[in-house]
Order: structure tokens, then sequence, then C-alpha cells
């Protein structure tokens, strides 16, 4: 199997076969073999070479957040067949532009009306988690053509706040 | 009823310790009260909202009882409910722990008047010192150098605008009744007023009760540096050294440690006998901090005082060999400090690492989710104060705090040591966390200089991070692409995911009814 990853800036791509817990094949020109042991409650031993990796990890969409006791490594799989429509998902066509929640939250205050005229950089929203603030404002000056969220409401990380065109 | 006069436990002589405490807390703070409690041999209630019915604390407790609903203005503000709680448990004392009610002295009064004792400060000290614009008029008073500022009541933006055209930007905005870092803004320029004001107001109200705002100059490049204090009824007080508290995010801090790096003796003791005068002309019992700025060429200021125990008390008990908890409710029972304490010196040199639910990478976002693994580090010289269980679900309602990994040296050096290990053994998985951004300052030459001041975490931020290694990012690679392989797998029939809203909603609706019919008391 062939998976294009990215790490640290850098696409990789892994061929690798699999045999039970053990990968065997290449990450570009680097001959790899390696056991991946699930240990459970997101938690990998990754045995490499004479080495043991305890990997703990979160997961953020398509990236994987790792931590192996030192630096921390984010990993994107790159899929092929999704990377068309993921990204560049929050403008669409004709300046419109799409802001969405960045963490789950309350809404506390909504400080524009449907139609109403902004400035860019201009706070529209207010949406508060683990007891802060988070003021969410305008990408861009113009028109808030949509408004789906009203004070006092739960949102999810990723739901539509307001778009503005 | 004074606290002498409470019905005696045991034979021993002098005033009793109480039987029964209820804690007004959740999480970390809620537990480490829990445990002097046990080691004491008094019992402790715990209180908890619908959203924490199987937190560690609730577990941890000799008794829970419920208060209400997940936001906290429903059940951990609520004083009727938790003193409901405190008379059906027959609790005779209540610890406050931080945030909260912890400075509100509606509620310490509530107690004192349903015939508890409050294990902090009277109602009226903590309205004398509580309130920062209070404490700022006190200090001056008292001769203790405060930082320029505007406290007007009913202020408004014009008045600010007026107040930082003469005095220059950037000003911060603080919330009277604050703490925590809450209802705080920093403002760098006129434009930004009216709009720093309004968050810091609506932030101050939710998170107080109290959207009085004032502003001071904003001192860049100071360090933060507080003093523990201890008072008895009987006016007795000791001062316990300082804490450097430089290291922070949104004002709050991340990274604590004891002594700081830039006090030397005498200063010590001129900050300790500043923190005691103000204390002791306020009528000020129990343990209490005194919270100053130091600014680029040395000057300290009077910030506030915090009228209840700090997060980051761990680090003076471990150079002063005291459990302050304990401290707390000795002298909440009436018990005296010793006649004579010996001048203080700290012994050795500790730090704390906030663990908190937060992305660093991107700026300290509060990240709510289960904790599917938690593997807190031991061995010598290392203490974890923790709030949360593997399993557990980090609720978006409270603060993102996790646990504080502590340790101590006989050197500074020996205690970043023994933190740099602790760190790297420390996992935490399904939330992001603060460890590898710790991880990072204990790398860090500046740090290990000591040169750190509150815009310390964000220069660190701005700088390219450290690199894992070849081994460890070819581990991560391979890591990566098995979870990818394995989620690949299951797919197809993963409509039943925790990530289906209509399946959460169910089971939380559920779980709710099930709180409602069965609080713990029941068999």
């Amino acid at each position: 199997m062939k998976i294009e990853a990215r790490i640290r800036g850098a696409q990789r791509l892994l061929s690798l076969s699999r045999e039970g817990d053990r990968y065997r094949g290449r990450i570009g020109d680097l001959e790899v073999e390696a056991d991946v042991i699930e240990k459970g409650n997101n938690l990998l031993l990754v045995r490499l070479g004479g080495r043991s990796f305890d990997v703990t990890y979160w997961q953020d969409g398509r990236e994987f957040h790792l931590d192996l006791g030192g630096a921390p490594v984010a990993v994107e799989i790159l899929d092929p067949l999704r990377s068309a429509s993921a990204g560049g998902s929050d403008s669409d066509g004709a300046g419109r532009r799409e802001i969405r929640a960045a963490m789950p939250g309350k809404v506390v205050a909504v400080k524009v009306k449907p139609g109403e005229d902004v400035r860019q950089g201009q706070g529209l929203v207010v949406v508060e988690a683990m007891k802060m603030e988070n003021e969410v404002s305008s990408p861009k000056s113009g028109k808030v053509v949509a408004l789906e969220v009203v004070p006092g409401q739960t949102v999810e990380k990723g739901a539509l706040l307001f778009c503005v065109e | 009823m004074s606290p002498a006069a409470r019905t005696p436990r045991g034979s021993g002589k002098g005033p009793t310790l109480f039987r029964k405490i209820l804690i007004a807390n959740r999480g970390e703070i809620a537990v480490r009260v829990i445990r002097t409690c046990r080691r004491l041999g008094i019992s402790s209630v715990a209180v908890c909202s619908e959203a924490d019915r199987n937190s560690l604390h609730v577990r941890m407790a000799d008794e829970a009882w419920p208060i209400g609903p997940a936001p906290a203005p429903e059940s951990y503000l609520r004083i009727e409910a938790i003193l409901e709680a405190a008379k059906r448990s027959g609790a005779e004392a209540i610890h406050p722990g931080y945030g909260f009610l912890a400075e509100n002295p509606e509620f310490a009064k509530a107690c004192r008047d349903a015939r508890l004792a409050f294990i902090g400060p009277s109602a009226p000290a903590m309205r004398k010192l509580g309130n920062k614009i209070e404490g700022r008029r006190r200090m001056a008073a008292a001769g203790v150098p405060v930082i320029p500022g505007v406290e007007k009541r009913g202020l408004t933006a014009g008045q600010i605008r007026t107040w930082a055209d003469r005095i220059g930007y950037p000003i911060l905005l603080k919330a009277a009744a604050g703490g925590g870092g809450r209802g705080m803004r920093i403002v760098r320029s006129p434009e930004e007023v009216e709009g720093a004001l309004a968050t810091a107001r609506s932030e101050a109200r939710s998170a107080f009760g109290d959207d009085t705002v004032f502003a001071e100059l904003y001192l860049e490049g100071a360090r933060h540096i507080e003093v523990q204090i201890l008072v008895d009824h009987e006016g007795r007080g000791i001062s316990l050294g300082e804490r450097e508290c430089s290291i922070q995010r949104r004002h709050q801090k991340l990274l604590e440690e004891t002594p700081s790096p830039v006090v030397d003796e005498a200063t010590r003791r001129r900050l300790g006998s500043y923190a005691l005068k103000a204390c002791r002309a306020a009528g000020y019992v129990n343990a209490g901090t005194v919270e100053f700025v130091r600014d680029l060429r040395g000057r300290f200021y009077f910030l506030e005082i915090n009228a209840r125990l700090q997060v980051e008390h761990p680090v003076t008990e471990a150079v002063t060999g005291l459990d302050l908890v304990e401290s707390q409710i000795r002298i909440a029972a009436g018990e005296p400090l010793p006649a004579k304490p010996r001048a203080f010196r700290p012994r050795g040199w500790a730090l704390e690492c906030r663990i908190l639910a937060e992305d660093p990478e991107n700026g300290f976002r509060p990240s709510p989710g289960r904790i599917s693994l938690y593997r807190p580090p031991t061995g010598p010289r290392v203490r974890v104060d923790g709030g949360v269980a593997e399993g557990d679900e980090v609720s978006l309602h409270y603060d993102s705090l996790l646990a504080k990994l502590i340790t101590w040296g006989r050197s500074r050096r020996e205690a970043v040591e023994a933190m740099a290990a602790a760190l790297a053994e420390f996992r935490i998985a399904g939330v992001p966390t603060t460890l590898a951004f710790h991880r990072r300052v204990m790398a860090d030459p500046e740090f290990l200089r000591g040169e750190i001041d509150t815009g310390y975490a964000g220069r660190l931020l701005s700088r390219p991070g450290p690199e894992a290694g070849p081994e460890a990012e070819t581990a991560a690679l391979l890591a990566a692409a098995h979870l990818h392989l394995q989620a690949a797998r299951r797919r197809p029939s993963s409509a039943a995911g925790s990530s289906c809203h209509w399946v959460q909603a169910g089971r939380q609706a559920q779980a709710a009814r099930s709180f409602l019919r069965n609080p713990w008391r029941e068999p």
C-alpha cells in the first residue's frame, strides 16, 4: 500500500506491506522495518531497530498529533481522493467567506444582524469555552449574508457561525 | 460561634480540627483538599454539577452531593445549593478552593451566617483586599508602590482613552473582582478600548458576577512575583517567601517556581514585610498571596492580593515542608501559628508546570475531549496534583487544568532536570496538552538562565520549535500510517461512533435522567 503524508511541511511517500504488527517497506528512500502495536486508549508502541517509542496521539481531522516523549510531531495523511474537497472550504466563489467555530463552546454574544455591513476585523460573534471568551471577527469587509447562531446556543467545533460576502 | 468553641473531636488538647469539611470546588483543587482531609482524619464532602458526577473529586470524597446543572452559575457558583449540601451532610467547615466562590465575600458571610467555618479570610477582609481596586488603594495608603491606573466607578471607554492619552499605551483592563486572568485585556491603541472594555466586562460578569473594570499601565517585559503569607486569628503572620510566576499566557500562569532567580534575601524580607503589613491592616486571617510585578529596572509594584489558596501553592510546600491546606484548616479551627516562627529560608528549589487541555500550537486554544490515556510520571523529587483520571471527559464548562507537575531539587538546575525527566515520562492522550510546551521550556537557554518575563511564552512560541529527530519522525510516520489504515478499515461501519451527535445527545439525556434519579447517597 502507498500512503502520502506531510510532516514538518515536507511530503513523504510511504510504501509499506503489513504482516500482523510488522510493517516493512520504504519511507522515501529509507528502508524501514518496524512493529506498530496497539496498546489501547490512544497509545501505540512503535519498535524501530533497537528503539521503542511509546506514542500517544490526538487527532484533528486528517492530522495526527503525536507525542513520543519529546518534541511534538504532526503528521497529515494526504488522501488523493479527498484532497480536492479538503481545505479552502471557508470561501466559495465570489468572495463569500464562511466563518466556523474554532472550538466547541457557547455563543455568548452576537453583535450583528443579517444584512449588516461589517469591516474586516470587526468582532461579530463571541464564543465562550472553558472560561475564555473568544471574539470571532470578520475576515473581510462586506455584508453579513447568513447568521447561523443565537446567544446561548452551544456550538460544536467547525459549526458555521456566519457568512460574509 | 468562635471556631475554638466547636464540638471537640477525640481528646486532643487545645482547639480541635473539624470532623467534616465540604469542598466547594471541583477538579484538581478539590482532590488536593480531600487528600489533606483524609490524612488529618477529617471526612470530606464533595459537591458536583451534573457534568461532574463521575469526576475524580467525587470518587475520592467520602460523600458527594449534586448541586445543579453543568454551567457554573447553576452549580458551583450557587451559594444556597452549596450551603444546603453542607447542612444536609453535616459539614462543619467549607473549603472554597480557588476560583468559583473562593473570593466571594457574600459566600464567606453566608457560611458564617449558617454557622459554618469558612476556611479562608473573613468577608470584611475579603471586601477590603479581594477587590483589586480596594487592594490598590490600601497598599498605596500603606506606602507600597502601585502601578499607575484609573479606577473610577462606572468607568467609560472615553474616560479610559483620556487617561491613556496622557500616560501612554499599552494599558491593561482588569476586572475589579477578577482572578485567573479572566476579564483582563491588553489594549494597544485608542480604537481597541471600546471593544476590549465590553469583552472584559462581559467576561467579568459571567466569571465573577461583577462587571466593574479598571485600567492600569501595562508594564512590558515585567516579571510577576508573588509572596505567600499565613496569618492566624491572633494577627500573627509569617511570610513563606516568593514564587516567580512570569511564564503566562492570557495572563494565566503556566509555570511557577520558588525561589525567584531575581529575588535576594533583602528583597525577600522587604516584600514579605509589605505583604504582612497590608494584610494585618485589613484584619486578614488565613493563607493569602500578595502579587507584585517587577519592572525592567528591578522596581516592585503591588498588583493585587489573592484571598485564597493559589494554584501554585505546591512549590512553596516543596521548599518549606508545609502542607498549606493543613495550615489553612488549622488556622480556620483557631490554632495559632508558632509563637516565634524562625526566619524563613527556602530549602532548595521547586518548579510547577501546569498541564492544561490546551493546544499551545494554536494560541493555547482550550480543547475539551476525553482523556483516553493518563499516565503521570513518578520517581524521586516528583509530585503530581491531578484532577482527572483516564477515561474522564474534560468539559467545556470549566477551566482546562488537568494536573500540576511539581519537582524539587537542591538547586534550580536539579529541579529543572527532574522536571525535564518527569515531562518526558508524562503521557496524556485524547486531547492536546501543554506537555510538549513545558518540555521545550526546560531545554530553552533563556529559561535556563532565568531570563523570563510575562512575554516569555509568546516569544518562545514565535520561534521554530525543536525537531523530534530522524528516528522519532520515522516512528511518528509509521504510527500515523497505521492509524490511517485502521481507520480506513473501520470506516464503512462507523455510524455508531462517538462523533454522532444524535447518539451523544441521547446518551447525555439518558445520563442526566439517571443522575436525577440516583444521587450517590442511595445505595
